[in-house]
């Protein structure tokens, strides 16, 4: 019976281990080795071949120098922050759409809802690279959208949408909407309507009930639906190379190029573990949220 | 928790407002009322006043409509046809914000986010009080239900009793003409509800304002009102004091509804000086002190009322007397409730009664014992006579 527990226990640590830990120490080591011409492209390797002082020495040969280079060379830095940026602008406006969204959902008569719901769910049918794909299609210069804007006379010249940020917004939006209208719908559905009559028996217009009830009772929805869009946007590849032009410097695609166009695996590694670090800060912050507002319910 | 001497609470609730004689016009009038929702009739064409400073009971089972009456006075659904007055206002079109009545809502409908200070305080904050202003208020209604010291805590870290205190501060807060209270007492245990009944009885009287409150239990509602209503299927069956409700019933309904009643079938033979006889099913004969309002028919059908405390249960045969009716029966079943026993009485013409004597002797000298012979005697003027 114990044993069993146990074993039982070992079994996601194992899982973890084995296909977290062990490929993160392997990117770790990278980060720290040398770039070369060679297969694998990085140096030192270790072997057994040499015995332990091959292995003292190809240990001695790892160092930070590639964490140095980020630190010196300006451009990682710019796409940090700019990712940062993108994400948290794109994080804004999903907010704004999907607040209003989820809000009419929940205010819903009681068997539409579950229609709803499944229509916002119903894009994850299709694949996402397709679905950006698809955005290609309608913001392209002679895309659908600049087709049906000037046989509708309201402009002459196509707008330059595609290869831009705001493709790039439109993407993130478009594809993250579902992560904040999911849990701002959850937390608004809950909302007590007696507390809305209280509020309007004790003096309050709609707009005022809305803005001192609803909104600060669903602000843990808030919170999660924010965190939900933001943390993936920042490390976005998919959305700005294919939507995004040479100008829009995200950390993802940096990423991208280091590990494939200048096959710098070093580099590469070292850009990918500073991005998790930086992850790891607003991540902490939600758990902490989640766990506040559990202690808080129970 | 004690808010006030009990007894002290009720001898002041022993001189109400005269809702029999008004002299002033009605606080609150229902007029012609209607409310249908699709195709169900919640509250059909019903008219009632309410005296200012009143505590008024609307009483009855659910889905009679007394709770779609009180929303309707609170504002938040309107009527079908009809119109309610406020201090002769019609009430018809005003939202339910710009009513000088507030509620106290079921489950206390407090808000989960804000401290016990702030929801007192909001109702104030919605008509921008000074800030010293509505301090002040606060702090006096927290003296009010006696929740000094509790500002700063959160709805949930409070307990039941004590929720149900700040939701009636939150409802006073703003002096309203009319609180409405909706089952104000339902989530709470017996003795916790006992307290707090004369608590809400307590405040009423000391601001002077107009309670209304919604319940489906007759002994809250008994305990205190000043009035009281019941209604069965969106109509009031009868409006009167409780006293009145429980010794002068309009219908069986209601004396079945308030409280436990023996319901007799008796069929009128005529008058004997100022006693009406009737006949019970086996023949039994029956004198009855009739009410002023009655109308004595012999021949017509009537069911007597007959509630089990006014019933003697003695072994011996009573004396015999013009004005006392006695039968004669089998003990079946004695419940014990601890200040009165509860008997059930099988008669030889098969009929059940159920009979109530205060337990003035420890029940081991108690004379009444299972299967005992028994004589049941009440007397004329301790019953009375409705429709059949």
């Amino acid at each position: 019976m114990r044993t069993s527990r146990r074993l039982l226990i070992l079994l996601p640590y194992l899982w973890l281990g084995l296909f977290f830990l062990v490929p993160f120490l392997i990117v770790i080591k990278i980060a720290l080795s040398d770039s070369v011409t060679a297969s694998p492209p990085y140096a030192p390797t270790f072997s057994l071949d040499e015995g332990l002082a091959g292995l003292r020495a190809s240990l001695a040969a790892l160092d930070f120098e590639n964490f140095v280079w980020l630190a010196e060379d300006g451009i990682y830095l710019k796409a940090y922050l700019n990712s940062v940026k993108v994400a948290a602008i794109a994080t804004l406006l999903t907010l704004l759409i999907g607040y209003p969204v989820a809000y009419a959902m929940a205010k819903a008569p009681q068997d539409w809802r579950k229609t709803l719901l499944l229509l916002v769910i119903l894009p994850f049918w299709t694949s996402f690279l397709i679905r950006i794909y698809a955005w290609i299609g309608i913001l392209k210069n002679e895309g659908f959208l600049n087709l049906t804007l000037m046989k509708l006379a309201i402009i002459e010249q196509p707008l330059a949408i595609m290869h831009t940020e705001i493709a790039v917004y439109v993407g993130i939006v478009y594809s993250y909407l579902p992560f904040m209208i999911l849990p701002l719908y959850a937390s608004l559905e809950r909302t007590d309507g007696r507390l809305l009559e209280a509020a309007e028996d004790l003096g309050c217009g709609a707009l005022a009930a809305f803005r001192q009830i609803t909104l600060p009772l669903s602000l843990p929805g808030v919170v999660a639906g924010c965190f939900l869009v933001f943390i993936p946007a920042i490390g976005e590849f998919v959305i700005p190379d294919l939507l995004g032009g040479s100008g829009t410097l995200m950390i993802g695609k940096t990423l991208w190029l280091e590990f494939f166009s200048n096959r710098d695996w070093g580099v590469a590694a070292a850009v990918a573990i500073v991005l998790l670090t930086i992850l790891i800060v607003p991540i902490v912050l939600f758990q902490r949220h989640q766990q506040k507002h559990q202690e808080e319910l129970g | 928790m004690n808010f006030l001497d009990p007894a002290s609470a009720a001898s002041a609730r022993a001189e109400p407002a005269t809702p029999q004689a008004p002299a002033r016009p009605p606080l609150i009038r229902f007029e012609n009322v209607t409310k249908t929702f699709g195709s169900f009739t919640a509250i059909s064409d019903l008219n009632l006043d309410i005296q200012e400073r009143e505590f008024f009971s609307l009483l009855g089972p659910s889905g009679c409509g007394k709770t779609t009456m009180m929303r309707l006075l609170a504002g938040f659904e309107e009527v079908t046809s009809g119109r309610i007055l406020l201090d002769g206002q019609d009430l018809t079109g005003t939202p339910a914000n710009r009513r000088p009545i507030n509620m106290m809502f079921q489950s206390y409908a407090l808000f989960p986010h804000m401290s016990v200070a702030k929801n007192i305080g909001f109702g104030l904050k919605q008509e921008r009080w000074k800030k010293r202003d509505l301090q002040d208020r606060v702090d006096e209604m927290l003296a009010l239900v006696q929740l000094e010291g509790f500002a700063d805590r959160k709805p949930h870290q409070l307990s039941g009793g004590q929720m149900q205190r700040v939701a009636l501060a939150r409802s006073l807060a703003k002096k309203p003409k009319v609180l409405l209270l909706d089952e104000p007492l339902g989530a709470l245990d017996k003795k916790l509800r006992e307290e707090t009944q004369f608590q809400l009885m307590d405040v009423q009287d000391r601001l002077g304002l107009t309670f209304i409150i919604v319940t489906h239990d007759q002994d809250e509602a008994m305990t205190v009102s000043s009035r009281i209503a019941v209604m069965k299927a969106g109509k009031l069956l009868q409006t009167d004091t409780p006293a009145r409700i429980y010794e002068h019933p309009a219908s069986s309904y209601v004396a079945d509804f308030i409280g436990n009643v023996n319901l007799i079938n008796v069929e009128l033979s005529g008058m004997e000086g100022d006693l009406a006889l009737a006949r019970w099913d086996g023949g039994t004969r029956l004198a009855i002190r009739p009410q002023p309002e009655d109308v004595m028919t012999p021949g017509a059908r009537k069911t007597l009322v007959l509630r089990p405390e006014k019933i003697h249960v003695t072994k011996d045969r009573p004396a015999e007397a013009h004005n006392v009716n006695m039968v004669e029966g089998t003990v079946e079943e004695i419940s014990y409730t601890g200040s009165a026993s509860t008997f059930l009485v099988r008669l030889d013409g098969g009929m059940l009664i159920r009979a109530q004597e205060a337990n003035r002797l420890l029940t081991s000298r108690r004379e009444v014992d299972w299967n005992d012979r028994v004589w049941l005697s009440w007397r004329a003027g301790a019953c009375v006579l409705v429709d059949a």
